[in-house]
């Protein structure tokens, strides 16, 4: 698969930062963290970006692909325009049917002159601004057309692509749609003149060209060579044969009404020769500053693409979530749910009436208050302990100690605050199976404080654990304040 | 048993203890996980779930959340009859582990003694606001019989204090015995706790004292990525415009229904960053009692949100003068010191004059006609000077609220109490300065660079972490 561009990626990391948004904020900082602990540590914020990116792609064709071949497909059709606008031009300007030379002049303006013109105005409106004198040159203007072709095909590109190129995106993005117009021109342009180059090889190879020159005005031969020479200066000191000398300067000069040519001084053959300073002048002057320009171009574009990587929004928490040690302290697995939270309904309430003669029981050191057990209607007519420190055999054996006895009830004092344990439902379970049916068993809650009432909370927590005991002569109560 | 000084692994601590003490709020607090069962009723935790807090992959330490113990003194009493000296308690407690293991009788107690018999660490936790009861005595004696290094922790649950009581009992088993409430112990004091467990073993320092870091180096995040999510709220209201679609350009009705969509969307804004930032502090899905929550869960646009969060005059005229100021001084510079201040002064006092003029205003509307017929208004971005004082001052709270938040705490989000007067009455003059400059651009619809942003939300962690009236009421 082919290595993603810097624009590819770009769309890639843009669209990645606003589908994470949506997603869980955990899952993502696990991932990018992942990620990060993969890529070298001294790797720069685009470098790392684009590396986080080709991660989470993992080889998978993103938007960005989409946008990486939109622009290989417009690279490719400017190619293909050039080449043939090249040959076009090439083939217009070096017209030669034998009745007449081809003007050398007259192609020179054609072939390297209107490049130069458009060079300049390209370099001007760098300098001083493209955006504002663009709209004005137009009509000329290579990087406006690639911008209507742009235009065109957008429809056919992701959402996050035509936002990329967009005015407005452009505006934020620093600068790259305009980079990337500028380097798509120069690679028209850096086509056109290899259509006119392999056009004029074309012709030299399998046609006689014959170059000549001819003016109305006044002008010597030796100053039009003087001109030549200048022109061929960059290359005559490695290339002589590429200069004109004075002698074929003052040769090629022409008349259409007189003869054709000084057929005297020179063969006619030898005014081939020109093709060579031609070949040159599109060499030094066409090729070689627009692949310059397209060099210079392609390298602020991907400054333009890097810098837009770099402070995208949203990257430099991505930055952050790659590079900071994840920190969890989380449960390993989620906490099974035993059935229900609901409360069980309240145990049935005992109706105060005539005191109830009651052995009490306090559990775990918890005492009853006296005067609180005579309002709850209860005479107690013997107290023991259980729980706290004694043993369970010990509580046995105080159970078998009652037995025998007459009472009415059996009260057991426990503390409010603390929930029934197992033990205690184990006490109680073993005090229901050795009492007689008719005798009432009561747990009887002390609040933890003198002064205060039993909490609601607490209540609900005893009768909870005492309902599932399923026993009609159970009842809870609390002691009252 | 295992000797913990041998053990290569992280830290295990086991939370041990009665039923109902707390022992999940310390564990839910600790770990910083809010998704621990945690309820009042009794025997909520039936089995042992472990927390790990992990540096990326690595485990630094363990805590183990048990179930209560259930039947403490039959454990002891079997172990009492399967020991012959005080040197093979240990040996007996594991007999007694792998004798009961099936047993349903013992489930809670051997599960809860599994971690310790392998090495864990003793947490053992009580309630120091209900008395002390002899039956804890069987439990503690247990632990003590497992020979592995314990604290007590007395975690006040309700508004009783017997924590004298305690000391007593807890320091006849426990060497350290310590007090900290799982719902109310801020940040600070929960990584000291943390780093605090390395008294019981010398080899746990080293990793305890990386998760202790490791958690304030997380808090500082989860500060910092708040901070931005307020940021980006800012740049999205402050610079946020609904247009509405009018029958004519005098149709009142139309410019009203633009301005509740106006205030709706802002309204869901916010609402948007506040479950982000509740979710960046692991606090996702939080119920709030909203009639306690003075301010930040009323309408934007109520007038007790701008009495609450908005500038008072002075500060109004202040800021504006500021402005102004800066502005005329440039043409004092500009004359090169002819005009001797009357640029600033005179900037001042126009600035002055502006703002509390533009803020008596609250939303722009400018009507436009459309090319194909009809009018539309275009609503916004609110311009009062007061909005984005207000927004930060709503986001500010509420960061203070949810950040301060111990994970323990199941009750709604409240404010108990909050100073009146705004947000900018609390802070230093250079924070309120850098805030208003940012604010002034976005208000005007100018978008800010990503770098500035970062700079935005920087301040505004600056601003939560100030000193503040706001106390979150962790009940």
């Amino acid at each position: 698969m082919q290595k993603p561009s810097l624009l590819a990626d770009l769309v890639d990391i843009r669209h990645q930062i606003k589908s994470d948004a949506e997603c869980n904020r955990d899952t993502v900082r696990q991932r990018d963290r992942d990620i990060g602990l993969r890529i070298p540590a001294r790797q720069n914020d685009a470098a790392t970006l684009r590396a986080w990116v080709a991660a989470i792609r993992q080889g998978h064709g993103g938007q960005g692909r989409l946008a990486q071949r939109g622009i290989i497909t417009v690279i490719a059709a400017l190619w293909l325009f050039g080449l043939s606008g090249g040959w076009l031009l090439g083939n217009m300007a070096l017209d030669y049917d034998g009745s007449e030379p081809v003007n050398i002049i007259h192609a020179l303006m054609i072939l390297v002159g209107s490049q130069l013109l458009l060079l300049t105005a390209l370099l001007i409106l760098l300098a001083f601004g493209l955006e504002r004198v663009r709209e004005a040159f137009a009509f000329i203007n290579p990087a406006v057309w690639i911008s209507r072709l742009l235009a065109w095909m957008q429809p056919a590109w992701h959402p996050s692509i035509s936002e990329l190129l967009d005015e407005q995106g452009a505006m934020r993005l620093h600068g790259i749609r305009r980079w990337l117009l500028v380097y798509l021109a120069q690679h028209f342009a850096v086509a056109l003149n290899l259509g006119i180059i392999a056009v004029l090889f074309y012709l030299v190879t399998v046609s006689d060209l014959a170059f000549g020159w001819s003016t109305t005005l006044m002008v010597e031969n030796q100053a039009v060579s003087g001109w030549f020479d200048a022109l061929s200066s960059p290359w005559q000191w490695i290339l002589p044969a590429a200069a004109p000398n004075a002698d074929l300067v003052e040769a090629s000069r022409y008349y259409r009404l007189q003869t054709r040519l000084h057929q005297d001084t020179m063969l006619v053959a030898e005014l081939g020769i020109w093709w060579l300073f031609m070949l040159m002048c599109i060499l030094v002057y066409g090729l070689l500053p627009r692949i310059l320009t397209l060099l210079y171009a392609g390298i602020r574009y991907d400054r333009s693409v890097i810098s837009a990587i770099r402070n995208t929004t949203g990257s430099a928490q991505v930055l952050l979530r790659m590079r900071s040690p994840l920190v969890s302290s989380g449960a390993d697995e989620a906490e099974k749910v035993d059935g229900t939270e609901e409360c069980p309904p309240p145990l049935r309430r005992r109706q105060i009436g005539r005191p109830l003669r009651a052995v009490v029981i306090e559990w775990s050191g918890v005492q009853a208050d006296r005067p609180a057990l005579s309002r709850s209607g209860i005479t107690a007519v013997q107290f023991h302990s259980a729980g706290g420190k004694q043993s369970p055999d010990a509580d046995r054996e105080m159970i078998n100690r009652i037995r025998g006895h007459e009472f009415e009830a059996v009260v057991l004092v426990a503390g409010s605050w603390e929930p029934p344990m197992m033990e205690f439902i184990d006490f109680l379970r073993e005090l229901c199976e050795q009492m007689d049916a008719s005798v009432m068993r009561i747990v009887y809650l002390v609040p933890a404080e003198k002064r205060e009432a039993v909490r609601p909370g607490d209540l609900e927590t005893w009768e909870s654990a005492l309902y599932a005991m399923d026993d009609s002569k159970l009842y809870v109560e609390v002691q009252p304040p | 048993m295992t000797d913990p000084s041998t053990d290569t692994g992280p830290p295990v601590l086991a939370i041990v203890g009665h039923p109902n003490k707390g022992k999940s709020s310390i564990v839910s607090t600790l770990a910083q996980d809010a998704s621990v069962r945690v309820s009042p009723r009794s025997g909520t935790t039936t089995s042992n779930r472990a927390y790990a807090i992990r540096l990326d992959s690595r485990e630094l330490c363990r805590l183990v959340d048990t179930p209560g113990f259930q039947r403490p003194r039959a454990a002891m009493d079997w172990m009492q009859r399967h020991s012959g000296s005080t040197a093979d308690h240990p040996e007996a407690v594991r007999r007694f582990l792998e004798e009961h293991r099936q047993d349903p009788r013992f489930s809670a107690e051997c599960e809860l003694l599994g971690p310790i018999v392998d090495g864990a660490g003793i947490l053992y936790v009580i309630d120091g606001s209900v008395p002390y009861g002899p039956d804890y005595d069987a439990e503690m004696e247990i632990l003590r019989w497992t020979g592995e290094p314990s604290m007590a922790l007395i975690n006040r649950i309700g508004a009783g204090n017997h924590v004298a009581d305690w000391r007593r009992p807890l320091s006849q088993y426990f060497r350290i015995v310590r007090e900290f409430n799982a719902i109310s112990e801020p940040f600070e004091q929960q990584v000291q706790l943390l780093t605090g467990f390395s008294e019981l073993c010398e080899e746990w320092r080293k990793p305890l004292r990386e998760a202790a870091d490791s958690l304030v180096a997380r808090r500082a995040l989860q500060m910092r990525q708040a901070g931005e999510r307020i940021a980006k709220l800012l740049e999205n209201m402050l610079g946020y415009s609904e247009t509405a679609p009018l029958r004519d350009s005098g149709d009142q009705a139309g410019i009203a229904a633009g301005r509740q969509a106006l205030e709706s969307r802002l309204g869901e804004m916010e609402r948007a960053a506040r479950a982000d930032v509740e979710q960046i502090f692991n606090h996702g899905g939080l119920d709030r009692d909203e009639s306690a929550l003075e301010g930040i869960d009323e309408d934007l646009f109520s007038e007790q949100t701008w009495k609450l969060f908005g500038l008072s005059r002075d500060q109004v005229l202040a800021m504006g003068a500021a402005g102004g100021a800066a502005t005329g001084a440039l043409v004092d510079i500009g004359t090169g010191g002819l005009t001797v201040f009357l640029g600033s002064s005179v900037g001042a006092a126009i600035g002055a004059a502006g703002a509390w003029l533009g803020s008596q205003q609250l939303v722009n509307v400018r009507i436009r006609g459309k090319s194909l017929g009809g009018h539309q208004a275009i609503l916004g971005p609110v311009s009062s000077i007061h909005f984005p004082w207000i927004v930060l001052g709503r986001a500010v709270t509420h960061l203070r609220l949810v950040s301060r938040r111990n994970h323990a705490v199941r009750a709604r989000l409240r404010i108990a109490h909050r100073s009146h007067g705004g947000l900018a009455s609390e802070l230093d003059p250079g924070l309120k300065k850098s805030l208003q400059s940012l604010f002034s651009r976005l208000s005007r619809g100018r978008t800010i660079r990503p770098a500035e942003s970062t700079e935005l939300g920087r301040l505004v962690v600056v601003a939560a972490e100030s000193d503040t009236g706001t106390v979150p009421e962790n009940r």
